[in-house]
């Protein structure tokens, strides 16, 4: 078992060094012509144990596969490199016009399999003309035989999506060189050259069924700048073109040995293309800048705290493809409390042949003065969706930025002066008007209970109800038989009526008659104010009662004294004429002062 | 007998807190909640919904001006505002708003400073509703009579004394009760003010369009109206100008 282990080990390490990057590629034309025999090679970076021919299906195969061997070894510094190749050519036919798919070849290396990719070749109609002009020689060069192109991958736009624009020449003519280059100015267009080949490099390529070598000049990458109808201008230059010099045309076979070359000059015109600029819809975010085509974003701090006094900045980061360098930035809302300063802006966006791709970053960089935790709120970005037509916001989180306390101390020149000298009035940073109110309370709109047939009718029973109570009151009195109350109310009325009665006596100087008057008002008076019967009516009880019901002392020995005198002047012989105007007037006053 | 018609008189005197149903309370807590998250279309929405149930408050009518004001509707917004100014003209929350919004109209308009004592019986006659008032009327009415009855019938000389006067004062508190109730009423119930709502309005010299304009008016300028000829109204500024405007483009308050 272990001896298996050891074995497997050995195998898998010696696996490891021959399993070093191995590859199959393919090298093939894609296009060819009619008739014509091209090769097709396989490489194969090491030795392999087997190779498996790839399916040439319709296409003729005239030999191979023929094998070669290449190796090489490199000291350089002291360092080795080994290079090792096999290669399996075949040489190959088309009989009739088409696409030929070749399956992929595969290879055994070191237990593991390779395979190489496929290979389309298309088979077009020969060009007879060409032919003919080989063998006959040429001394004229046509529009169809050499000429250059500009391409857009697209012409139908919005403003701002980016365009590729491709400058190639195509020919079947052999070329000595070129000169007087001139290359369009793209007005209207923001443009950047993304490939500019230092040397020329041919590939074949099938060109309205016929077989030419391109060779690409330039390649742009165009944004829009304004919209409508824009015109890419042509692109001119001047070739020289190698035609054969027209010696004999005996067509001995010398000639073709001897053919001797000049040069011709041809000025190339590439046409215009129209481009239809549309503009953006109109219902841009107000976050919009301009961005257009595929964008991601991203928002954050520097730092997530830090001490007062000290700088720190919101990084917003935009990346993807599109007129990423065109972008603006965004807006951005700190608050007011921070020292803000101007934003730094680094573009790493790259003009590649797939367009403009990269990260655009925006610094905003601001001092907080104040120790405190901040919200950031949170920044929109918006951007035109090349793919599915419409704007597209992006919203970053919402940032916390704590700020501590400054670690100098606070030794700002604001902070050092002395204190409640840098006070500062409270700033308005903005107006708004008041808030709803939130307090629930409705009713029918005009509805006013002053005036309202409700509002009558309870005044109405209000003063129904005061005469109904004063009748009742009167009634309940009269029921009761509140003899005693009514006297009680009454006895001011009865004695001012005798007093008056006394007052007629007092005139008229009939003294007996004035004693019996006044005596017996005070005594219908104390009888019907204190409740008493006219039988209780001692002079005692009088005063007990009225000292009762809290009159003074003194008031009620006065009362006593005055019925006394009463009692004296009527039962004496003399009549006692002499007090009466003054026993009259004692009496008043006595009854008065009761009654207040 | 008696207990019934103690009771129908309840009914009867509680009748609006009846009214005031449910639904339009759950519409009320709905806008509010709609304004809250910032949808003042939705929130405009359910207070017009209120409106048209023919409630109406003071709240109700400031917190669509509000809306309006949110939706930068800046003329029906000052008409709703002083709608609700109508309820309480000494409202802060109220006034302020106004003044807020003033700001985004165009015609700028001297209007005379009141005299202060009138303001500050303004502002008593404002620190209670009229229904209030008139109920704190009905309250002070029963005192007087009970008062009444105390004079007539009180044993005592002095208590019947006291109770003239307490009568007396009643009578006076009642009398102003009822006047601020009046005054708030008809100062409600009147319908001379308005609000331009149409961006530009032309004030003529007269009720026809062949008339020669005298002045133009903008968005959310507030005129007093002193006649009518349809489709006019002759209105006049707080400046003592006048003329004559389409009634198409006013919105009496």
């Amino acid at each position: 078992m272990k001896r298996i282990k050891l074995i497997l080990g050995v195998l898998f390490l010696l696996q490891g060094l021959t399993l070093k990057s191995q590859s199959v590629t393919v090298d093939a034309p894609g296009v060819v012509e009619v008739g014509e025999t091209f090769q097709i090679i396989y490489r194969v970076s090491a030795q392999p144990a087997s190779f498996r021919d790839p399916d040439f299906g319709k296409l003729d195969l005239l030999v191979g596969p023929v094998t070669s061997t290449m190796s090489s070894t490199q000291i350089i510094n002291g360092k080795r490199s080994d290079s090792y190749e096999v290669n399996y050519t075949y040489t190959l036919q088309a009989n009739s016009e088409g696409r030929y798919v070749i399956s992929p070849a595969s290879a055994v290396i070191g237990g593991k399999s390779y395979s190489s990719k496929g290979v389309v070749i298309d088979v077009v109609k020969g060009d007879a003309s060409q032919k003919s002009n080989s063998q006959k020689g040429k001394t004229t060069v046509t529009d169809s035989d050499i000429f250059i192109r500009t391409t857009l991958n697209k012409t139908h736009v919005v403003k701002g999506e980016q365009i590729i624009a491709t400058i190639k020449l195509y020919t079947k003519v052999g070329i000595g060189g070129f000169e007087d280059v001139r290359f369009p100015t793209f007005n209207g267009f923001w443009s950047q050259e993304v490939e500019s080949p230092q040397s020329i490099e041919f590939t074949r390529e099938n060109v309205d069924g016929k077989i030419y070598n391109a060779a690409l000049i330039k390649k742009y990458v165009l944004v829009p700048q304004q919209t409508g109808n824009l015109t890419v201008d042509p692109a001119e230059m001047v070739t020289q073109v190698q035609v054969k010099s027209g010696s004999g045309g005996s067509g001995s076979m010398f000639d073709e040995f001897f053919e001797s070359y000049q040069n011709v000059r041809k000025r190339l015109r590439s046409s215009a293309i129209k481009v239809v600029v549309s503009p953006l819809p109109g219902s841009a975010p107000t976050s919009f800048t301009g961005g257009v085509g595929d964008f991601k974003y991203n928002v954050s701090l520097s730092k997530d705290s830090v001490a007062a006094n000290e700088a720190v900045s919101v990084l917003v980061n935009i990346s993807g493809t599109g007129n990423i360098n065109l972008v603006e930035k965004p807006k951005l809302s700190l608050p007011s409390e921070f020292e803000q300063y101007d934003t730094k802006i680094a573009d790493n966006s790259k003009a590649s042949g797939a367009g403009i791709s990269g990260a655009k970053q925006f610094e905003f960089p601001f001092i907080p003065r104040n120790p405190g935790t901040y919200t950031i709120p949170p920044v929109e970005f918006s951007y035109f969706d090349i793919r599915s037509k419409r704007y597209v916001t992006l919203k970053s989180k919402e940032l916390t930025l704590r700020v501590g306390k400054d670690i100098n101390g606070g030794v700002a020149p604001q902070n050092a002066l002395s204190p409640g000298v840098n006070k500062q009035a409270v700033k308005n940073l903005g107006s708004d008007i008041n808030y709803i109110k939130t307090g629930y309370n409705l009713s029918a709109r005009g509805k006013f209970f002053i005036g309202s047939i409700k509002f009558y009718l309870l005044l109405l029973i209000l003063g129904a109800a005061y005469y109904t109570g004063t009748l009742y009151i009167k009634k309940r009195i009269k029921m009761r038989g509140d003899v005693a109350g009514m006297k009680n109310r009454r006895a001011n009325k009865v004695a001012r009526a005798r007093l008056n009665k006394a007052e007629n006596m007092l005139k008229q100087n009939l003294s007996a008659e004035f004693y019996e008057e006044l005596h017996m008002a005070l005594l219908g008076y104390s009888s019907d104010k204190l409740a008493l019967n006219f039988a209780d009516l001692t002079k005692d009880r009088i005063k007990e009662s009225l000292l009762g019901i809290g009159v003074s002392e003194e008031l009620a020995q006065l009362y006593v004294d005055l019925l006394d005198a009463c009692e004296y002047a009527r039962y004496s012989p003399d009549g006692g004429g002499s007090g009466m105007s003054e026993n009259y007037k004692k009496a008043v006053e006595l009854i008065s002062k009761l009654e207040a | 007998m008696k207990r019934v018609l103690l009771l129908s008189i309840i009914i009867f005197i509680c009748s609006p807190a009846i009214f005031a149903n449910n639904e339009s309370k759950e519409l009320w807590e709905k806008a509010y909640h709609q304004y809250r998250a910032a949808d003042y279309d939705g929130a405009l929405g359910s207070y017009l919904q209120i409106e048209g149930k023919g409630l109406s408050s003071k709240e109700l009518s400031y917190n669509i001006g509000n809306c309006y004001f949110k939706k930068k509707e800046y003329g029906k917004a000052l008409l709703y505002f002083e709608r609700a100014l109508k309820y309480n003209p000494s409202d802060k929350d109220i006034i302020r708003n106004i003044e807020i919004t003033k700001d985004y109209t165009l015609d700028r308009i001297e209007v005379l400073p009141e005299f202060i004592l009138r303001t500050w019986i303004r502002e008593l006659n404002y620190t209670l509703s009229s229904n209030l008032w008139a109920w704190s009327g009905i309250v002070l009415t029963l005192s007087m009579f009970v008062m009444l009855l105390g004079f007539r019938f009180a044993p005592k000389s002095s208590l019947r004394k006291i109770s003239l006067i307490l009568a007396i004062v009643a009578f006076t508190a009642a009398l102003s009760a009822f006047s601020f109730a009046w005054s708030q009423k008809a100062s409600f119930n009147k319908r001379d003010a308005a609000i331009v709502l149409t961006p530009v309005a032309s004030v003529k010299s007269s009720p026809d369009s062949e008339g020669k304009d005298l002045f133009m008016l903008h968005e959310g300028t507030k005129v007093k109206i002193i006649d009518h000829i349809a489709p006019w109204k002759r209105v006049v500024l707080s400046d003592g100008r006048d003329g004559w405007i389409r009634e198409e483009s006013i919105e009496v308050i």
